[in-house]
């Protein structure tokens, strides 16, 4: 493991890794701390950027990004009461309290010390996690894959949306989405509307641009709340506050390393799971709700970790497990690695690079948060009327550079217009851009699974391993309907 | 209101690509699908969901 790591270290410390490294750190902190753009509207804007990269620096590069806005987010949800981040929810409901009360300074510095403990944590919890799991993930077939896609697909439903059926129908409406294009097996043209433009399917920076991004955008750009100013503090921090936080560090750092493997999981789930173990195994629950630093501490730990072990799915089986990880992959294939089962043994460069480079991130992203969160706090008071609108030419231009195309605009404009209707609706877009992505995998796995069982349904029943991913996707639906309200939901829709 | 252009949301894209499956494209057997079958599959369930969603309370 040392080797493996010193490989990585190597990589990282090529000059381009380095600065891409850095690059993805800053970028990261900026759209964390600014509401409205989140890593996935981030990553689809500057996906045709990337092609052409070394896939090493393009994954260094956007998973910087990822874990780097679980650190900015946090500092808007304690300084403003508005998440920065859709996985920096939970923090407002504690940080702001703490920040009313003058203690800013003690949440900011507790959430980047948890988020260093648990990103550090995660990168072991790869280095051992992916191996192993790799060596499971040889034995999967079209059987296996196609059961562990319809999890994903059931769980991200369940989880994002208000209930099941809603979530559901975003999720087939995205799948729907994905068969527009050629079909691999007969090579039809399916649902092209005859336009050239749409032979290669929908462009997924200008769906999700659409889907996404600009609605957020508009809906930022006329929110009142974002008018107020972040609070002001003095950096403090006392070895007290740390020793009650250690235990809440540690405890979202668990939940969110195995959160984060959870298909449909990831950063916004893993945080909402350690507050809800946090407010249930503290000793201080009456806190909760009014500034208890364990619920800072928790989620923002649980979000860092999840954010880097969602990797391990993507790495070892291929499978993306939330909108962000689908573009990480899409990024990776137009560069020429499709990752699967073979991806740790086949390019350690790649794989023990990003874990050196989660490493030296970690410390940087640390460094770049504490001491400066104040001068990150500027880029919030730049007048909105300026930024929106700037950041909303920014994603159209990215969206016309994908394939210098005015159809791609025009489509990213007619899914602005639905995701506006989404939005209306209160209709969750999560599942929408996942099935978008997983859809024509899971059609692939699932077309030939019933091929080899002559159109039996068995086959599903009969492996181990499928048949242990069809019951876990049968509790997401039974707990769907138990449970009184999807909390999570109303978190990110009120 | 939010529950109906839900439901008729749901229901409209799922009639679209479910008939332009059947009209279009040759559906097959489970075990033979042909490039219609995932696309009126799902639009068929979606608009099932579109109903559901509808029809509770």
């Amino acid at each position: 493991m040392i080797d493996n790591l010193l490989l990585g270290f190597q990589t990282v410390f090529e000059i381009n890794n380095l600065l891409f490294l850095i690059a993805g750190c800053l970028l990261g902190t900026a759209i964390g701390i600014l509401p409205g753009i989140g890593t996935v509207i981030c990553l689809s804007i500057l996906l045709p950027f990337t092609y052409g990269f070394d896939p090493i620096t393009s994954i260094i590069l956007m998973a910087g990004i990822y874990y780097g806005a679980q650190y900015g987010g946090s500092n808007t949800s304690i300084l403003l009461n508005v998440p920065g981040e859709p996985s920096t929810v939970m923090t407002c409901i504690d940080g702001y309290p703490m920040a009313q009360q003058g203690r800013a300074s003690e949440a900011i510095i507790s959430a980047g010390i948890g988020s260093f403990v648990a990103g550090i944590f995660a990168v072991f919890a790869i280095a051992f996690a992916a191996p192993a799991l790799s060596d499971i993930a040889f034995e999967f077939g079209p059987t296996e894959f196609a059961s562990l896609m319809l999890l994903g697909i059931i769980s991200i439903s369940v989880i994002t949306s208000e209930n099941l059926v809603t979530g559901l129908g975003m999720a087939c409406i995205g799948m729907l989405l994905g068969t527009v294009g050629t079909d691999i097996n007969s090579a039809t043209e399916r649902f092209t509307l005859n336009q050239l433009e749409l032979v290669d399917g929908i462009t997924v920076g200008a769906l999700v641009i659409g889907v996404l991004g600009l609605p957020a955008l508009v809906t930022h750009l006329l929110d009142k709340n974002l008018e107020n100013k972040p609070m002001e503090f003095k950096l403090r921090f006392s070895f007290q506050d740390l020793k009650r936080v250690i235990p809440s560090i540690l405890r979202g750092t668990g939940v969110g390393t195995v959160m984060g493997v959870i298909p449909g999981g990831g950063a916004v789930m893993s945080a909402f799971a350690a507050y809800v173990v946090e407010k249930k195994v503290s000793k201080n629950k009456q806190d909760f709700g009014k500034g208890a630093i364990e619920g800072v501490a928790a989620p923002e730990s649980a979000n860092n970790a999840a954010s880097q072990t969602s990797l391990i799915p993507l790495l070892t089986l291929g499978i993306p497990e939330n909108p962000v990880m689908a573009l990480i992959l899409s990024s990776l294939i137009i560069n020429g690695v499709q990752p699967g089962p073979g991806t740790v043994t086949e390019y350690p460069e790649l794989f023990w690079g990003l874990l050196a480079s989660m490493l030296l991130g970690n410390m940087f992203l640390l460094f770049l948060n504490i001491p400066f969160v104040k001068m990150w706090m500027k880029i919030i008071s730049y007048p909105k009327s300026i930024l929106y609108p700037l950041l909303i030419s920014i994603a159209l231009v990215g969206v016309y550079f994908i394939k210098e195309s005015w159809f791609d605009v025009g489509t990213a404009i007619f899914f602005t217009l639905l995701g506006i209707v989404f939005i209306f609706c209160k209709l969750e877009s999560a599942p929408l851009i996942f099935g978008y992505i997983i859809g024509p995998l899971f059609e692939e796995n699932l077309r030939r699974t019933l091929t080899i069982s002559d159109g039996s349904f068995m086959k599903f029943l009969e492996s181990n391993i499928s048949l242990f991913f069809l019951s876990i996707s049968v509790i997401f639906i039974l707990w769907s309907f138990v449970r009184k309200f999807n909390y999570l939901h109303r978190q990110l829709t009120k | 209101m939010k529950k109906i252009i839900t439901s008729l949301l749901f229901c409209s894209i799922g009639a679209y690509f479910s008939i332009g499956a059947v009209i279009f494209y040759k559906i097959g057997s489970l075990s033979k699908m042909g490039p219609g079958f995932f696309p009126l599959a799902l639009g068929l369930f979606l608009i099932l969901l579109g109903v559901l969603n509808g029809v509770k309370k």
